[in-house]
């Protein structure tokens, strides 16, 4: 079966559950349905280009490789640009970083607990990089749907640590996969936003080619990530998340 | 003139003058409504000077070098519920867009390391607000061994904090002054605690603000001053009112022009309104007084007369007023020439307005009134000039020593721009100085523009080196410096706090810090420029500009602008190794300052510490070694475990024996020992067969750490030595133990093998560090307004002298008449050398003021200085006096009293501007009726006008006083 085929057959099954009347769903329905479908598959390798634009300043890029395994894992190697080729993190849980990092030859570990800060100097944030999943952390409610869309906000469960007030959310009604993010602080004021296009399928797993986050406060700090390679299932071991894989490739 | 005396004898004519200024006049109203408002202070900046250029451009680069300091004085800065509420103001303000970045006690990062899994903790130093008196005592005890934080962020005694709030590039200070203020009075501004408002942008909306509100304030004083004034002096309210009218018309054209060609109106136009009452209306003033005193005596043309009589003069002392005011706009202060141009502008329309308006009104109305006989102040200034003109040589050198001796003083003058000169003891700014000063070390920085490679460690200890010669200059509190963020960096991703080694490790660095928005301020993105951040505890203007002398003369004396490195082993080594040791004094001189712990023998200290650098390397002790390695090798960033994790997690040394034996014999190898030698000593150690990848994955784990481990043991060694022999003041606590990892840092610097030195010859590989920020902004606006003042006064003195000149058709006349008023320029500038007064943006001003409305009264003296046919000098002078005089006092009194007002309010530059201004009046029109009388050498300097029907009779005071010295 092709890939187009595929993907139209999955999203034609899932419009059609979605337009069912008899299948009415709320907030917290739709925002389970858009978690599993950000964790459906085993693992995933990409390749992403960033380009953050600030006004003023000239465009810096970055490139890296990600690997991620289940909801926790994730490994990533910086390809560009030079002064952090090599470099390797690796989180196992969301406090803690490993850092191989090429130019001292050794391993460090972060443990932190300021992750509303920046990531190398995107509009992104360390929590935002971390973040797979939504439902724990925001309680969903449905705002307005159209044939295509949900909108659905989420506002901050209680102790959850969720960085911002409210998130809304626009979900596809076809691959339940959210193509706009707006993070909203404690006054009701966007402060950042998250666009994500192109999207690409394969089996029942989707992925956006290209993300757009812009940090509102941030003079309006914009980062493009653009996907260029993806794999999935590819069976990689649990060995390859370990501070031993991260110092020797 | 006789040409607008004939048409206005038509009524006619008469009625179309008054329509059409009156429908100008509603247009122009009606115009009005749309004019704008500009509040931007950096509009006061000289864009064209070149140290103002650089500040902007710096400004642009690291955006935003403005900062708004909010100090907040409370009983506990600890207490929970006022953590949580600092929390809230800093998360608040971090969402003002024209905020580039907050800073307080609440989001500063903390980086510890983890004693029990290694690596580091990176969190914020207030995770969250206490909640009990133990987590309370336990955050002031952790915050206050903070040494980066205390006299920073939070005062010495946890009574205080400081928010630090960096404005963005280009915004305007006074509407994000408001928005902050607005913030942090709705969090903080509770009982209990005290808001203190620094930095720039809250000092300049302080004087702003407080000179607009003034100005709103008594400017309707004034006006109703000089009107006052006027109708006693003259006793004629309707020619009072008409003068006014005349005047309100004139500014109503005038701000109609302003808004037609979309000028905005600025802070100083304020001043226009009262400007124009005190000088335009004059010009009626005097035209109608002849025209009464011409009607009295049954003049049958009296208008026609006055008009050709007194019209010139009228005519040239507008236009002296007006080129003077025009001459504003040679500088380079672009509010300033609004004011000037369109202040000139509403002078000319007023003058205009009094030779034609006025005359039209009179043709119509027929107005007559007795002119009022002032024959006390007449014979009083009849009595003066006479004198004058009777003992000219006495009273020539008298003024003559006083010109000089305010001459001598006017060299006294200070053209510093001095913040402080704004704003009286005790106001909001002052007090917030104080408490800044007392609490944070100042509120003052200068900024160092660094040009260099700043991804080379070597520029960076040179860039260090500079900012510990300047962090040792008396009233310098800190120097914040990229160096030192990458040292600390290094220390939480390396171990040691110190520069590291390589390009590439302070690359990899850099992708570390360049989230941090601080980092922004000190290093641009490319890495090619930086900014050192001198915080200086004095806001005066003379220690502020002193102390950038001085770093300006430690930057071209000791600064190693062009420079090569020498390697270990390279010719020159020797002499390097010097150069290494001089650098490390240095740093260890401006460690223990920054830790209060420098001895008092200062010289001892320094002799001391030149001994222990020259001694020979230590060794590392073993079980130092030892002791290391096991702590590596158990901790989670070890890649290889030798031994199972005890119950209650890793990093324990006990019960791990095969960590232990291959600590012992990594301890035992030759410092700098490769992988290939550490894996097989595991290897034989362990027993463990060739093809086992425990042993190398372990090398590789263990080389580095293995090789900082031998330095970290030498700098332990050392420092042990420094503490012991030099007599450092070590403090207590956590400072104590951060003051000897940061000295232990810096003696890594010892085992370096490269050292940066000067190239001998011009080197592609340069440093470049150049002196800026608000100081020399300062400086900037200073040698603007020094340049500014000299332009404008040569330009308004030359084409003053030309008007006066054509009027009197002679030059040498045309200097007589402007004598007292350069007379008066020398006594106001001496006054304000010997007063303190600072020459600023409003103090430059005064010049051309006191010029254009000061010739006024020589003009009006010397048109009036003539005796009849066969006269003498004294008649003529006594005739001027008995002609002039009551206008000229009357003119200068109302001037007077109107800026006098001015100085009742609270801002300091309208107060200066205000008294110096009403002094100077006083002055002009004394110097008049002194120096004129002192110099004059002819009988009358201006031709008989023709058709006039003659001089008026001699007046009572003239013949009285002529009487009186004919007697004696």
């Amino acid at each position: 079966m092709s890939k187009h085929l595929a993907c139209t057959l999955l999203a034609a099954a899932l419009s059609l559950s979605a337009a069912s009347p008899a299948l009415a769903l709320d907030g917290e329905e739709i925002m389970a349905l858009m978690d599993k479908s950000l964790t459906r598959a085993t693992d995933q390798y990409f390749i992403y280009e960033f380009v953050t634009e600030e006004k003023g300043k000239e465009p810096r890029q970055l490139k890296i490789e990600v690997t991620i395994k289940g909801e926790k894992w994730r490994r990533v190697e910086f390809l560009a640009p030079g002064d952090i080729k090599g470099m390797r993190t690796l989180i196992l849980d969301t406090d803690t970083i490993w850092t191989y990092m090429p130019a001292y030859r050794k391993v460090r570990r972060v443990a932190s607990h300021a992750k509303a800060q920046g990531f190398m100097g995107t509009a992104l944030s360390h929590d935002e990089m971390a973040t797979v999943t939504y439902s724990p952390l925001y309680k969903g409610v449905l705002v307005s749907e159209d044939d295509k869309n949900w909108t659905v906000l989420g506002t901050r469960r209680e102790g959850s640590g969720a960085p911002y007030a409210q998130v809304r959310f626009v979900i596809r009604k076809d691959c339940h996969q959210p193509t706009e993010l707006y993070y909203i602080n404690n006054k009701g004021e966007t402060v950042k936003s998250d666009i994500r296009t192109s999207f690409k399928c394969k089996q029942d797993v989707c992925n956006p080619r290209v993300m757009v986050v812009t940090d509102h406060t941030r003079n309006d700090l914009k980062t493009t990530m653009v996907q260029r390679a993806w794999k999935m299932n590819t069976g990689v071991s649990d060995r390859f998340f370990t501070v031993r894989a991260i110092q020797r490739r | 003139m006789k040409q607008l005396s004939e048409w206005l004898s038509n009524r006619v004519v008469a009625w179309y003058i008054v329509a059409a200024v009156a429908l100008l006049t509603a247009v122009s109203l009606f115009q009005v409504r749309g004019l704008d408002n500009e509040d931007d202070i950096l509009a006061f900046m000289p864009q064209d000077n070149p140290d103002v250029r650089l500040f902007y451009d710096i400004n642009k680069r690291f955006g935003g070098l403005d900062l708004a300091l909010v100090g907040v004085s409370c009983p506990d800065a600890f207490d929970g519920d006022f953590l949580a509420r600092l929390q809230k103001t800093t998360e608040e303000l971090d969402e003002i867009p024209e905020l580039g970045h907050v800073l307080s006690l609440t989001n500063v990062m903390d980086v510890t390391p983890d004693e029990e899994h290694g690596g580091v903790v990176t969190a914020r130093l207030v995770q969250q607000p206490p909640r009990t008196e133990a987590e309370k005592r336990a955050l002031r005890e952790k915050v206050l061994s903070r040494d980066h934080v205390v006299g920073n962020l939070v005062g010495a005694d946890g009574k205080a904090v400081l928010i630090y709030a960096f404005l963005a590039y280009g915004v305007e200070q006074r509407q994000v002054a408001g928005k902050i203020r607005d913030v942090v009075d709705a969090q903080l501004g509770t009982a209990g605690n005290q808001l203190f408002w620094g930095g720039q942008p809250f000092v300049s909306t302080y004087i702003y603000d407080t000179t607009q509100e003034d100005l709103r304030r008594l400017t309707p004083w004034a006006v109703l001053a000089i009107v006052l004034i006027m109708i006693l002096a003259f006793r004629d309210l309707v020619g009072a009112l008409l003068a006014l009218v005349t005047t309100g018309i004139g500014i109503a054209i005038t701000l109609g022009a302003m808004a037609t060609f979309d000028v905005p109106f600025n802070i100083v136009l304020s001043a226009m309104p009262i400007i124009l009452f005190a000088i335009g209306s004059a010009f009626g003033i005097h035209l109608m007084a002849r025209y009464y005193v011409r009607h009295e005596r049954g003049d049958r043309k009296a208008l026609a007369h006055s008009l050709m009589g007194v019209g010139p003069t009228i005519a040239a002392a507008g236009l002296t007023t007006v080129v003077s005011l025009l001459s504003f706009v040679f500088m380079d202060i672009q509010p300033i020439r609004t004011f000037g141009f369109f202040t000139a502008l509403g002078i000319f329309i007023t003058l205009l307005l009094s030779l034609t308006f006025i005359p039209a009104v009179i043709r119509l109305t027929g107005l007559k009134r007795k002119p009022s006989d002032s024959i006390l102040l007449k014979k009083l200034m009849v009595s003066l000039t006479v004198y004058s003109q009777k003992h000219r040589l006495a009273v020539g050198m008298v003024l003559l020593a006083i010109a000089g001796v305010s001459a001598g003083w006017i060299s006294q003058v200070d053209t510093s721009v001095d913040n402080t000169t704004f704003f009286d003891a005790g106001s909001p700014p002052d007090l917030s100085d104080r408490f800044l000063k007392e609490q944070f070390g100042g509120s003052q920085f200068v900024q160092i523009h660094v040009e260099a490679d700043m991804d080379d460690p070597h520029v960076l200890r040179e860039v260090r080196r500079i900012a510990d010669r300047i962090r040792m200059l008396p009233d310098v509190s800190s120097v914040q410096n990229y160096p030192d963020a990458v040292a600390l960096t290094n220390e939480a991703m390396s171990g040691q706090r110190r520069i590291p080694d390589t390009r590439d490790q302070v690359c990899c660095l850099y992708q570390f810090l360049m989230d941090d928005p601080a980092v922004n301020q000190l290093v641009s993105t490319d890495r090619k420029m930086g900014l050192l951040h001198v915080k200086v505890s004095s806001n005066r203007s003379c220690d502020l500009h002193r102390v950038l002398h001085q770093v300006e003369l430690i930057v071209s004396q000791h600064l190693i602008a062009d420079y090569r490195i020498v390697r270990a082993g390279q010719p020159g080594w020797d002499r390097a190794q010097e150069r290494k040791r001089e650098m490390l004094l240095w740093r260890l001189q401006a460690l223990a300052a920054q830790y209060d712990a420098l001895p008092e023998q200062r010289d001892a200290y320094l002799k001391s510490v030149r001994a222990l650098l020259a001694e020979p390397t230590p060794q590392a002790d073993r079980d130092y070694l030892v002791a290391r390695l096991t702590r590596f090798m158990r901790s989670e960033e070890c890649a290889v475990q030798l031994d199972p994790p005890p119950p209650d997690g890793p990093g324990a040394e006990l019960d791990a024996p095969r960590t232990r034996r291959v600590a012992e014999a990594l301890a035992a190898l030759k410092e700098g020992a490769g992988e290939q030698l550490i894996a097989e000593s595991v290897r034989k150690t362990l027993e463990l067969t060739a093809e086992d990848p425990l042993a190398e994955d372990l090398a590789f784990s263990v080389v580095t750490p293995l090789r900082e481990f031998f330095k970290d043991g030498r700098a332990e060694k050392r420092l042990a030595r420094l503490v012991a022999s030099s007599g450092l003041r070590l403090p207590t606590g956590q400072k104590g133990e951060r003051f000897e990892v940061a000295l232990a840092g810096a003696m890594w610097d010892l085992d370096n093998s490269s050292v940066i030195e000067a190239a001998g010859e011009r080197s592609a590989s340069k440093i470049a560090m150049t002196a800026n920020g608000l100081p020399v902004l300062q400086r900037g606006l200073s040698r603007s307004v020094e340049a500014n003042q000299v332009k404008s006064l040569i330009f308004a003195l030359v084409l003053i002298v030309i008007i006066l000149a054509f009027l009197f058709r002679s030059l040498w006349s045309g200097l007589l008449a402007a004598s007292p008023t350069i007379f008066t320029l020398a006594v106001v500038y001496g006054g304000m050398g010997m007063l303190g007064v600072h020459l600023d943006i409003g103090t430059s001003m005064l010049a051309s003021i006191i010029l254009g409305i000061g010739v006024d009264y020589a003009v009006h003296l010397v048109a009036a200085w003539r005796a009849p046919e066969g006269g003498t000098i004294v008649e003529s002078a006594a005739a001027a006096a008995d002609q002039s005089g009551p206008a000229i006092w009357t003119n200068a009194i109302m001037i007077c009293v109107g800026f006098f007002v001015l100085t009742l309010g609270k801002a300091r530059p309208l107060q200066n501007v205000g008294g110096l201004t009403a002094a100077a009046m006083l002055v002009a029109a004394l110097a008049t009726f002194l120096v004129i009388p002192a110099l004059a050498r002819k009988i009358r300097y201006r031709k008989a006008v023709k058709d006039d029907p003659g001089e008026e009779e001699t007046s009572e005071a003239v013949v009285a006083v002529l009487n009186n010295y004919a007697t004696k």
